[in-house]
């Protein structure tokens, strides 16, 4: 039994524009100490669903349908009280931003204390030393002295170390992490997401990954599902989906990122941007700006399923993706070709748009106007 | 007026000289009144030329002070010290006739608002950037009226062109900017300052908020726009991989001075500046199977109030160099240094190392001070926490490290850093490494290259600053 089932998760958000399909009709699973991402921009429905595991949708959000499962335990229907001991005990999150995460007017080791106490049931003294042992672990120098600064006087850095001290203190089985570097020095990043790495590994900690950076990706998960508009487009074990990406929205983000050492002029862009989710385009959503659209993709929408076989996506398979190319919808196929570059000491992967995909690389427009969201 | 010099193609567009600008950070009247006033050193003595079309990219850690850099160069904060002398085109009758040079930080303020039509700023975050109450026509057009560029027709026929430049729908004139995706609102901001024909478009982290599709369109645009136009960029991001893809040149910048200046080549391959190699292998790589050697510096970036003597990444620098004295290994070096700075700034013991879980307590409670520890768990405490080995390979150096760590557990934390300060001095704390040449454009500021350093050791030429080491251990 995996210890994270999402099945068939719908959210919608009721707002004065409309109805906003945050999440269609999601499934996905993450295994006792697996370490998985979900990739995708904003729109595309990655944080609302990492809320939707913690069932932290608010009004005007609401989860539709679908089942979110904890060890075989559908989360959706606990009562409040269960809920509760579940999140921060069993099941832990760090955001993106720290800062909103601490009390300003608590100290930073009052507040891991507390949580230690709270869920732990020690005692003050206990909880206090607790607290400075994972302050330290988490690599707060000096953090005997440390646990009695205010939020304020911790680096954007240490605050977000600060978080994770919190989040780890009570040993959860799922660490729920939400961009949790993307606003920290490339320096730092490193050390965080190791530190992430390493206590996961250490307390068998499970973990999602949720973020736009496929650096940080590939540096830390196993498997991969990357999101657009509020949809998993593919799904794959790491290697697999850097190396043989099967969506063409999935080769869109390879491609339009610059890597050092890259010659290339230009970045291949993927036009417009994501679509307005209270509007979302008809038949594949990703229609409007893949470079292999067909008057097919227009009409149907494309199920996940194994790019192999074209059968749709069950349990069992490891790599699915969602593209009528799989189920030979398209006339004209993908274009697109995949090299791996291998200069002397490490392998690159380039990700090279065919002849087919030429209108991509040029077409550096935006769209015509009919979005108004991000 | 300065007179007009003829400008050879040598001649940079925009040359800043010994820039600086430091915040007093003084509460107030009362501070300052006491003597309590403190300087940040946001940006301190930086040199940099731009050339005519070329991109200079300025990249460093939150903090280093490259924000203040950018506005600094166009006098959007008053700079401190220092010039920055900018050729400025002049007409005769309506005719270019050559340029003349012009010292931003010294032009009256009438002066500095003609010189905008030249200068422009992109910020980074497109939407506070821009009036919500505004529309984006007018957004476009309000350094025309401002400048008496174009009115009437002309003025709409302006937006219109503009709006096309940047891939926006000229129909759009009429919305209101919170109309926009993040890409278009940067696209809205591009074309604002376009708008008065620049010839310096500084960038301030123009795509760090945007979605990675995005941001290519708009680093595209960007140099689209440098070729059609020939205009020059200052690039400010703090993201190695997008600098590299645009820049011709790069700064790398770190605590409010240049580490080290190149052609992006340069920047990219060794010699490296210590900490352009640091920043350099922390980018996470897309690629699962690329094993970095990742280099961790320690620490973050210390306060701009009070900058690091000598170098001022000594602090967390991997390659310090060793006083002449030592021949340890460069971890071990780093690691003793560590524990020397720590010691330093410790106002109590318990900062300088905390018990580990695992410590066997010998009586039922545990331990929660290493105060309380016995003198050989002690010692093996501190030198965990700091990676030391239980003995250095230079006896010199071993002894006073001891002497040091009996000093720390007698209390004396005085002595121990005293003793500490005494042994283990690097010529980089001492010494503010100057820029060296390094190649034809290359320069870093780095004792390693300097040519008082032979590979192995730094000889100072002044007897009086190397002697940190040398009389260290001799004392008792
Ligand atoms: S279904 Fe059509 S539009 Fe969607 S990704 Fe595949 S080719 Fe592109
Ligand atoms: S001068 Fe010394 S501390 Fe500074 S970068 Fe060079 S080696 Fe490192």
């Amino acid at each position: 039994m995996s210890l994270l089932e999402v099945n068939d998760l719908t959210v919608k958000f009721y707002t004065e524009e409309g109805v906003v399909n945050a999440v269609d009709n999601l499934s996905f699973s993450i295994d006792r100490g697996e370490k998985f991402g979900v990739v995708g921009e904003s729109g595309a429905g990655k944080s609302v669903t990492a809320l939707s595991v913690m069932r932290l949708i608010e009004s005007p959000g609401h989860i539709e349908s679908g089942e979110v499962l904890f060890n075989g335990e559908n989360l959706l229907e606990m009562s409040d009280e269960e809920i509760r001991s579940i999140r921060g005990n069993e099941i832990a999150m760090v955001f993106q931003d720290a800062q909103t995460a601490l009390n300003p007017v608590y100290t930073v080791g009052e507040q891991i204390s507390e949580t230690i106490r709270h869920h732990l049931g020690y005692d003050e003294t206990e909880a206090k030393e607790r607290s400075i042992q994972l302050l330290d672990t988490v690599g707060i120098p000096d953090a005997e002295s440390r646990f009695s600064d205010y939020p304020h006087e911790f680096s954007g850095g240490m605050q977000q170390r600060a978080i994770i001290a919190m989040a780890l203190s009570c040993d959860p089985d799922l660490l729920i992490c939400d961009e949790p570097t993307t606003a920290l020095d490339v320096t730092i990043e490193t050390k965080i997401l190791q530190e992430i790495e390493t206590l996961a590994d250490e307390f068998d900690t499970a973990i999602q990954l949720i973020t736009h950076d496929l650096g940080v990706v590939a540096d830390v998960c196993d498997r991969v599902m990357v999101m657009y508009a509020g949809k998993p487009v593919e799904k794959a074990p790491v290697e697999e989906l850097y190396y043989d990406p099967k969506h063409p929205y999935t080769v869109g983000l390879m491609s339009s990122i610059p890597r050092i050492g890259d010659e290339r002029e230009r970045l291949q862009t993927i036009p417009g941007t994501m679509p307005d989710l209270v509007d979302l385009p008809s038949g594949c959503s990703f229609h409007p700006r893949c470079p292999y659209a067909e008057e097919s993709c227009t009409r149907s929408e494309p199920a996940l399923v194994d790019p192999e076989t074209g059968a749709v996506a069950t349990d069992d398979d490891e790599h699915v993706a969602a593209c009528l190319e799989y189920t030979g919808e398209l006339t004209d196929g993908l274009g697109y070709e995949v090299t791996v570059r291998d200069s002397s000491d490490d392998a690159e992967v380039e990700t090279v748009a065919g002849a087919k995909a030429s209108s991509a690389v040029d077409t550096d427009v935006p769209d015509a106007g009919g979005d108004r969201r991000d | 007026m300065p007179e007009v010099i003829v400008v050879t193609d040598e001649t940079p567009l925009l040359r800043a000289e010994n820039l600086t600008k430091y915040y007093d950070s003084s509460g107030g009247f009362l501070d300052s009144l006491l003597g309590n006033s403190q300087d940040v050193k946001a940006v301190d003595g930086v040199d940099l030329e731009l050339y005519e079309g070329e991109t200079l990219g300025v990249v460093g850690e939150s903090g280093c002070g490259k924000s203040t850099l950018a506005r600094a160069l166009l006098r959007l904060v008053e700079p401190t010290d220092g010039s920055v002398y900018f050729q400025q085109r002049v007409e005769e009758d309506g005719e270019p006739a050559g340029r003349r040079e012009v010292d931003l930080t010294t032009v009256s303020s009438d002066d500095l608002r003609d010189l905008r039509t030249d200068l422009q700023y992109i910020f980074q975050d497109p939407f506070s950037s821009l009036n919500p109450r505004l529309t984006v026509g007018d957004i476009i057009g309000e350094p025309l009226d401002i400048h008496d560029i174009a009115t009437g027709d002309e003025r709409t026929e302006r937006i219109y062109e503009l709006l096309e430049t940047v891939g926006l729908n000229p129909s759009h004139t009429h919305r209101y900017p919170h109309e926009f995706s993040g890409g278009q609102r940067q696209r809205i901001g591009i074309a604002r300052a376009l708008a008065v024909d620049p010839e310096v478009i500084v960038c301030d982290e123009p795509v760090s908020a945007l979605d990675v599709s995005v941001q290519a369109q708009i680093l595209n645009l960007l140099e689209d726009l440098q070729d059609e136009l020939g205009l020059s960029y200052i690039f400010i991001a703090h993201d190695l991989s997008v600098v590299e893809h645009i820049s011709d040149r790069i700064a790398v910048m770190y605590l409010g001075e240049f580490a080290e200046v190149g052609s992006t080549d340069e920047v990219f391959s060794p010699p490296y500046h210590p900490y352009t190699e640091a920043l350099l292998s922390a980018i996470p790589e897309p690629d699962p199977l690329w094993e970095g050697d990742q280099i961790f510096l320690p620490g973050t970036v210390p306060s701009p109030l009070d900058p690091p003597s000598g170098c001022r990444f000594h602090t967390r620098c991997p390659q310090i160099i060793q006083p002449a004295a030592y021949d340890l290994e460069q971890d071990v070096w780093r690691s003793v240094v560590d524990l020397k700075l720590r010691v330093k700034d410790a106002e109590t013991l318990e900062s300088i190392a905390t018990v580990p879980d695992e410590t066997p307590a010998d009586d039922a409670t545990s331990r929660t001070s290493i105060r309380e520890l016995p003198s050989a768990q002690f010692e093996s405490v501190i030198r965990s926490e700091y990676d030391l080995p239980t003995e250095l390979s230079d006896s010199s150096a071993e002894r006073a490290l001891s002497q040091a760590i009996d000093e720390l557990y007698e209390d004396n934390v005085t002595g121990a850093t005293a003793r500490l300060d005494d042994a283990f001095t690097s010529p980089c704390e001492k010494h503010h490494p100057e820029p060296a040449q390094t190649g034809t454009n290359h320069r870093i500021a780095c004792l390693l290259q300097d040519e008082r350093y032979d590979g192995d050791r730094f000889e100072a030429v002044d007897a009086d600053s190397g002697s940190g080491s040398d009389n260290a251990v001799a004392d008792d």
